[in-house]
């Protein structure tokens, strides 16, 4: 991604990148006419995209081999071996094929019908639309008057667009479990769960292709120690940057306890440790400033 | 029609009771304007809550007793005496109320349901034994589809003197599962396999997290109970689910042991 594509900011708060020649860069703008079709592997992800006359059609496929690491772009994807039907593309048995094979069958199959006769599709990475609930391995115990920066991951969903700005569809790259977040099974809010090793020093390790991650200070104003078990993270107020290597990032979040309150703050630029960070996509919800929470809402 | 009467009706139309007529007319319509605009507004103003049957419910309230007193103040003026009115009003209802028992008692009892709103429409609720999705809540009745799409109708009586589970009240319902364990199986590590089977499920929450523990000792065998909970919604999809998966993975298991063994 060269300087020039960074700059190159449209509408939504969006950059537009068209270099995919970079290792783990999966998003930006293609050119698939009708007809033909792209493919795309982020991670645990293996998606193709059909344009048909009228029609995108997603194909989610179920890759075998379990590699998260993986990151490829193919347009336009080689051709299939066999010509596409209407019976092969709705994986109906045919006098040639009586039987789809195993992995057509697990395919899951979306079509987006349109007016539209645009060939240009930009995929964007996004973040959830709800809360993440982020559980470290083990809990951490945070003394007194003490500041600590955890990296927390949070997993990335797909944005599909055709044209500039028209949107088909959100993917999410693995299925995400689902938490309740409230203080009983009557009140509550429905998140996303997620685990952590609860990083206090970044490594490549920690890194994926299909994760955003989020720099978050923890700072322990108060006089006693507490036990962080779980950090729910509002990812609907933040953004996602693409770093020098295609690694994403939220800006840097604060999270400070004091008493029963806690306060979260948003940083408006990318995190220290990712400093040429280009912003990709926006927020889901804009706040502006400090926002306080009962402690209860943000850890446990 | 001879002089006389011709002049008899003259009398009439220039008399004071015409002018009462007219006034007690326009009293009527133009209260009865006003009960219909009020009703209209306090029914939008409730269904700004998102109740729409209970905003159907006041507004008709609202409505019928603006009605009622405009019809009053009309009969006031055209000489009616409402005392004698409401005394025979009063006799006609310990009348009615005598013959018509059951029918008022489903009215009381649909004012009660009205008020206490043990359910709403769409509702997955058991009346006594009977399953099924309310369809309605009626003033004499509530209407439940059952699973098997049969319409049952139920008296309001009925349902405020039966107990009433609501299936779909809250948000979050816990699937209870129970799995045999012979006593020469190892408990924890059908705990791990449950556990591993109930994270790799969707459908099941993260958090509650799931709970198993042994719930009963038999001679033969250990009933262990496996908690999990999932939205409300996806209750039968979590069910059809993770039986079968739970199945495959002990299946895979005891493979493993008696190829290893």
């Amino acid at each position: 991604m060269d300087a020039l594509d960074r700059q190159r900011f449209c509408r939504y708060g969006v950059a537009v990148s068209s270099d995919t020649s970079a290792r783990s860069v999966w998003w930006g703008s293609f050119t698939i006419p009708v007809g033909q079709a792209g493919r795309f592997r982020i991670g645990p992800l293996a998606i193709k995209v059909i344009r048909l006359a009228n029609e995108w059609q997603v194909r989610r496929e179920h890759p075998e081999d379990g590699n998260e690491r993986i990151v490829s772009t193919e347009v336009p994807a080689p051709p299939s071996r066999a010509p596409a039907t209407l019976d092969s593309m709705l994986l109906r048995p045919t006098k040639d094929a009586p039987e789809p094979n195993r992995d057509a069958r697990e395919t899951t199959i979306t079509r987006y019908v349109t007016a539209s006769d645009t060939p240009k599709l930009r995929i964007l990475p996004v973040l959830p639309d709800r809360t993440v609930v982020t559980r470290p391995e083990n809990p951490l115990t945070i003394l007194p008057e003490t500041r600590v920066t955890l990296y927390v991951g949070s997993p990335v969903w797909v944005r599909l667009l055709q044209g500039e700005d028209e949107m088909l569809g959100d993917l999410p790259v693995s299925p995400p479990k689902e938490a309740w977040l409230g203080p009983n099974t009557r009140e509550g809010e429905l998140c996303y769960a997620t685990r952590t090793y609860g990083r206090l020093v970044l490594d490549e390790a920690s890194l994926a292709p299909h994760r955003v991650m989020t720099a978050v200070s923890i700072e322990n104003k108060s006089e006693q120690p507490f036990v962080c078990e779980r950090v729910n993270l509002p990812v609907r107020r933040l953004s996602v940057y693409a770093s020098e290597g295609g690694r994403l990032w939220t800006e840097p979040v604060t999270m400070e306890r004091s008493g029963e309150l806690a306060r979260i703050v948003v940083g408006d630029s990318p995190p220290p440790v990712a400093p040429g960070a280009v912003r990709v996509t926006g927020p889901r919800d804009i706040e502006d400033g400090g926002m306080f929470r009962a402690f209860g809402t943000l850890f446990r | 029609m001879n002089q006389q009467q011709v002049m008899r009706a003259v009398d009439f139309f220039t008399t004071d009771r015409l002018v009462d007529g007219v006034r007690a007319i326009a009293l009527f319509f133009i209260t009865a304007l006003f009960a219909s605009l009020l009703g209209r507004w306090v029914r939008r103003l409730v269904a700004l809550r998102g109740d729409m049957q209970r905003a159907l419910l006041v507004s008709r309230l609202v409505t019928w007793s603006f009605l009622a007193l405009g019809l009053a103040g009309a009969l006031e003026e055209m000489g009616f005496k409402l005392n004698a009115v409401l005394g025979a009003a009063g006799v006609l209802t310990v009348a009615v109320g005598f013959a018509a028992q059951t029918t008022l008692s489903n009215l009381i009892s649909g004012f009660f349901l009205f008020g206490e709103r043990p359910f709403r429409v769409g509702d997955l609720i058991e009346v006594d034994t009977l399953l099924g999705e309310v369809l309605s809540v009626d003033m004499m009745a509530t209407t439940l589809r059952t699973p098997d799409n049969r319409f049952v109708r139920i008296p309001n009586e009925l349902v405020l003197k039966t107990k009433v589970t609501n299936h779909t009240r809250f948000p979050l319902r816990r699937l209870d599962l129970t799995v045999a364990l012979g006593h020469h199986e190892d408990f924890g590590a059908v705990r791990a396999l449950l556990l591993d089977v109930a994270d790799k499920n969707t459908l099941c929450l993260a958090e509650p997290a799931p709970t198993v523990f042994i719930a009963s000792m038999g001679e033969s065998s250990a009933q262990v109970q496996l908690w999990l909970w999932t939205r409300t919604d996806q209750l039968q999809a979590l069910r059809a689910s993770i039986t079968a998966e739970i199945q495959a993975a002990l299946a895979a298991s005891k493979r493993a042991t008696a190829a290893a063994s």
